[in-house]
């Protein structure tokens, strides 16, 4: 069961509470639950600090081996009857059988659920903003130096928000390719014992210890993919010591919040506000909007004229027929008025960061709008598609229609359909990061959105 | 037991179609065309009054069928059979989508005395034209029912007429010969029985007279429609489109004659095999067998496109078994690709099974006797591979099987099932008590087998192949 975890608040009011809660004593954070202790950084710089060693769960690599045939007559007669005899120790077969390894199996205890409550987002970033003294305000800052902390404050909540949400969606991954390996070692250990009895030819089972393979291979993948976005994020919240990573393993929720029905660009806003909202946003555009209008008012409009002019004849002349030579002009004049440069400079940058902030908030909506379209069509359809056809396969398994490797087939066919469905959920996530870091005033930036499709998203094996 | 819908021929389904060439008043001079909505066993059709050439005869019994009313048209017996799509229930809870005649497949059994003259419409309700083909029958060539070859097809929605004279004596059948693979697939076919006018020297009075069809139909389990184009591999393998336990059985009373009618339009062969008795072929399609050239079987081999007429005299009481002795056609719907289980241990293995899937259980490493008890999910409408509880436990089959009971007290006439067969005592199989023996689970011996002088040897430690 996932641990609850609050929906992400508005931007403003976020940051604000985050800033307020920064600013209590430690005792408001002990009453929370959180680890109290204020990492040394003394400790954490010196080599001699001891480390504990991992103790990092571990699948060996699987060892498939083929048993022979028997070729002996009396070998073979003695080895067969003796299959018989054992299969009629069980004459009830399943509930006999199941009797016998709750004897003989040593008891698997059950994982224990951690009492502490679950990493949430919020815990996360105020740990996280301990050590980042360059992200508090101070009463000395002017606009500008006030702004520019504020990016660089959002560019972190942003980062933090994916490691946290990269963190989940690793572990999940993980969990379900952990199930996936474990079917698979089912059919094949299955598998050889059909070829020890004689039931099967060594070519079934080295199919079998194939999809085995590919599974050991896709897990080592998922676990080691695992360790390093829970190392990223140990990394952001300042968390150094060897085991922080596996305690935070333990204190992260399940899976990620369940993707909402409706999609809202924000509180109070609807589709048609999202170019205003992110110009509202970004904390120094109104002041570069009225800087630049008082530059334009202080040139004439004959002299913004005569520039474009100038700037239309130059381009149509030189670009056409050598597009690599830089445009020219030579109206000596006009290059020599400082005030029309200012201004042509002013209203040239100003466009550039207006056309980048509308051009910003349409990709990054559209992005939030697709990634929220497929996590809801991957949970509620081919996760559910997954989950039906295994069910299919149970009742045909029950006929005799099918085999039980069909029906292990079909187990992993569904659990790479739920991968898939968190996988999906974890990318609306991320595209919620990024945008709510763009409405807060941050920036947008592509790079970040392509990279997340390929970590995590390792190929899965596909089981025939 | 007849539950038989009677609807004007001129009814529902005809006046939709386009009149032009069946107008009302031709309508209203056909025979009704009664439907049938049961895949119990009808009564057998015997009306009163004139039969044919004047001498009443003992009228044959449809395994889970009927027989198709006449009406008596100036000498002629009229029939109407209607070519429609029908949803047989081919056991209880398995439903099959099929093409068929007048409700039911397969379709009503025609009877007649020989020397009959027979008026035969058929109303083509099918989305394909169809014909009939009246298989083993002498007619004149424009009635035989090929397609092309002796008609045009009959229509969608058309009647046509064939008029003909029941010549020879024998068992029939009548199947589509108009895409004829598909139309059969779908199970259209039906009986046609001719009784002698006189006695006839190759032909004998019997008590009990059954017939019956062999069909076979590929239905994916979960589906309903048979799928046409599968050429051998089918999975459902029926008396008449019942399986068993939804196959009636064929009941005697102690000492009846009994003849018994197969015919085979399936795409294999079927070696139908009697317990307790011999029998002899006594007719297939081609005509009577004389008696010199009869010879004694249990299983007699019905090939494709033929009939066997089987008879014999029910001189044994009980409860016999009658099967297609291929023993996967006493069984419902199997995967052909699930590997034997037998021999093959799962201890430790099921915790990890049941993990992946909670619902898995073990099943088939003791072969598959518990099948044939078991009740899980299985696809919808599909019937079990194996089932049926006979009164000493499970019986085991499906497909292609049903009983012969033999009855003293069977009163003539009475067709319905008596039940169970009970034992005289002492001529039943039974457990013998052995002194305990390392490695077997038996109790202390009680020495019932003594009662009747039987000798209850002591078994000897197994010496190898010695004593075979």
């Amino acid at each position: 069961m996932p641990q609850p975890v609050a929906p992400f608040p508005l931007p403003w009011a976020f940051c604000a509470s985050v800033l307020l809660a920064a600013a209590l004593p430690s005792t408001g954070l002990r009453a929370q639950g959180l680890p109290a202790p204020w990492p040394s950084a003394l400790s954490a710089a010196s080599p001699d600090t001891p480390v504990p060693s991992p103790v990092a769960p571990t699948v060996a690599p699987p060892r498939p081996t083929l048993p022979a045939l028997a070729s002996d007559p009396a070998q073979a007669r003695a080895q067969w009857q003796r299959a018989n005899q054992r299969v009629a120790e069980f004459p009830r077969g399943h509930m006999d059988v199941l009797r016998w390894e709750q004897q003989h199996t040593p008891g698997v205890t059950p994982p224990t659920t951690s009492a502490t409550p679950a990493l949430t987002l919020a815990t996360a970033l105020r740990l996280s903003l301990r050590h980042r003294p360059e992200l508090f305000t101070q009463p000395n800052m002017n606009a500008l130096e006030r702004a520019a902390v504020q990016r660089a404050h959002i560019d972190h909540v942003r980062q933090l928000q994916r490691a946290w949400t990269q963190a989940i969606a690793s572990g999940q991954h993980l969990q379900l390719l952990t199930e996936v390996l474990q079917a698979a070692t089912t059919g094949a250990e299955l598998g050889e014992r059909m070829v020890q009895t004689g039931n099967w030819s060594q070519a079934k089972l080295l199919r079998e210890q194939q999809v085995q393979a590919q599974a050991w291979d896709a897990w080592a993948q998922a676990q080691q993919d695992d360790r390093a976005a829970r190392e990223r994020l140990a990394r952001l919240m300042g968390e150094w010591a060897a085991d922080a990573a596996d305690r935070l393993g333990a204190q992260l929720a399940g899976q990620l919040p369940v993707v909402p029905e409706a999609l809202t660009p924000g509180e109070g806003l609807c589709a048609t506000d999202v170019e205003a909202a992110v110009l509202r946003s970004d904390p120094t555009l109104a002041w570069q909007r009225t800087q630049t209008q008082r530059q334009l008012d202080a040139v004439g409009s004959g002299q913004l004229d005569a520039w474009r002019h100038a700037v239309d004849a130059a381009v149509a002349t030189g670009t056409p027929h050598s597009p690599h030579t830089a445009p020219d002009i030579q109206d000596l004049p006009l290059l020599r008025d400082h005030l029309l440069a200012r201004a042509v400079r002013a209203e040239a940058n100003l466009l550039q960061r207006a056309a980048q902030r509308r051009s910003m908030a349409r990709e990054a909506w559209a992005h939030l709008q697709a990634q929220h379209a497929r996590a809801l069509h991957a949970q509620n359809t081919v996760a559910h598609l997954g989950t039906q056809l295994e069910q299919e396969t149970l009742t045909r398994y029950n006929g005799m229609l099918q085999s039980t490797w069909d029906l292990l087939a079909s187990v992993r066919q569904r659990l790479l359909a739920l991968d898939a469905a968190a996988q999906a959920r974890r990318d609306y996530w991320l595209a919620q990061a990024d945008w709510q870091a763009l409405l807060a005033g941050g920036d947008y930036t592509q790079a970040d959105t392509a990279s997340t499709r390929t970590t995590g998203a390792a190929a899965a094996p596909q089981g025939h | 037991m007849n539950r038989r819908q009677l609807f004007a021929g001129a009814g529902v389904g005809l006046t939709a179609l386009a009149s032009a060439s069946v107008s009302r008043v031709a309508l209203a001079g056909l025979p009704e065309a009664v439907q049938h909505t049961s895949a119990d066993t009808s009564a057998p059709w015997l009306p009163s009054g004139v039969t044919g050439a004047g001498r009443p005869y003992q009228p044959v019994v449809t395994l889970n069928g009927w027989t198709l009313p006449w009406r008596m048209n100036n000498g002629v017996k009229e029939f109407h059979l209607v070519a429609e799509p029908v949803v047989r229930e081919v056991a209880p809870g398995f439903l099959v989508n099929m093409w068929g005649y007048n409700g039911q497949s397969p379709g009503p059994t025609i009877e007649v005395v020989e020397g009959d003259r027979v008026r035969l419409y058929v109303t083509n309700r099918l989305p394909e034209h169809t014909t009939i083909h009246w298989h083993g029958q002498r007619l004149p060539n424009g009635m035989d029912g090929v397609g092309g070859l002796n008609q045009p097809q009959i229509p969608v929605g058309k009647t046509f007429v064939y008029e003909f004279v029941a010549r020879r004596p024998g068992t029939f059948m009548y199947h589509p010969h108009a895409d004829e693979m598909t139309q059969m697939a779908m199970g259209m076919m039906g009986m046609w029985v001719t009784h002698p006018k006189g006695r006839h020297p190759h032909i004998a009075e019997v008590q009990r007279d059954y017939c019956f069809l062999l069909s076979a139909y590929d239905v994916e389990p979960g589906s309903m429609t048979p799928q046409v184009n599968t050429m051998l591999d089918h999975n459902i393998w029926t008396f008449n489109s019942r399986v068993f336990p939804g196959i009636s059985p064929l009941v005697a009373r102690l000492g009846d004659r009994v003849r018994v009618r197969v015919g085979n339009l399936t795409m294999t062969n079927h070696p139908i095999h009697i317990h307790g008795i011999e029998f002899e072929v006594t007719g297939t399609d081609g005509g009577p067998v004389p008696p010199s050239a009869r010879w004694p079987e249990v299983t007699t081999d019905v090939a494709v496109g033929q009939m066997r007429q089987i008879e014999f005299l029910a001189d044994e009481p009980g409860d016999w078994a009658l099967h297609c002795h291929k023993s996967h056609h006493t069984m419902g719907a199997m995967g052909h690709g699930v590997p034997t289980m037998i021999g093959v241990d799962h201890r430790g293995l099921l915790n990890k099974l049941q993990r992946a899937s909670p619902e898995y259980m073990l099943m088939g490493e003791r072969g598959m006797a518990d099948m044939g008890e078991m009740h899980m999910e299985l696809p919808p409408n599909t019937a079990p591979m194996m089932t049926g509880t006979g009164p000493y436990g499970p019986i085991e089959m499906g497909g292609m099987f049903t009983t012969l009971k033999v009855r003293a007290d069977q009163k003539p006439g009475d067709h319905r099932d008596p039940g169970w067969y009970t034992l005289p005592e002492g001529t039943q199989a039974r457990e013998v008590a052995l002194p305990a023996q390392p490695g077997t689970h038996r109790a202390a011996p009680a020495q019932p087998g003594a009662a009747h002088g039987a000798q209850v040897r002591k078994p000897q430690p197994a010496q190898g192949h010695a004593h075979h």
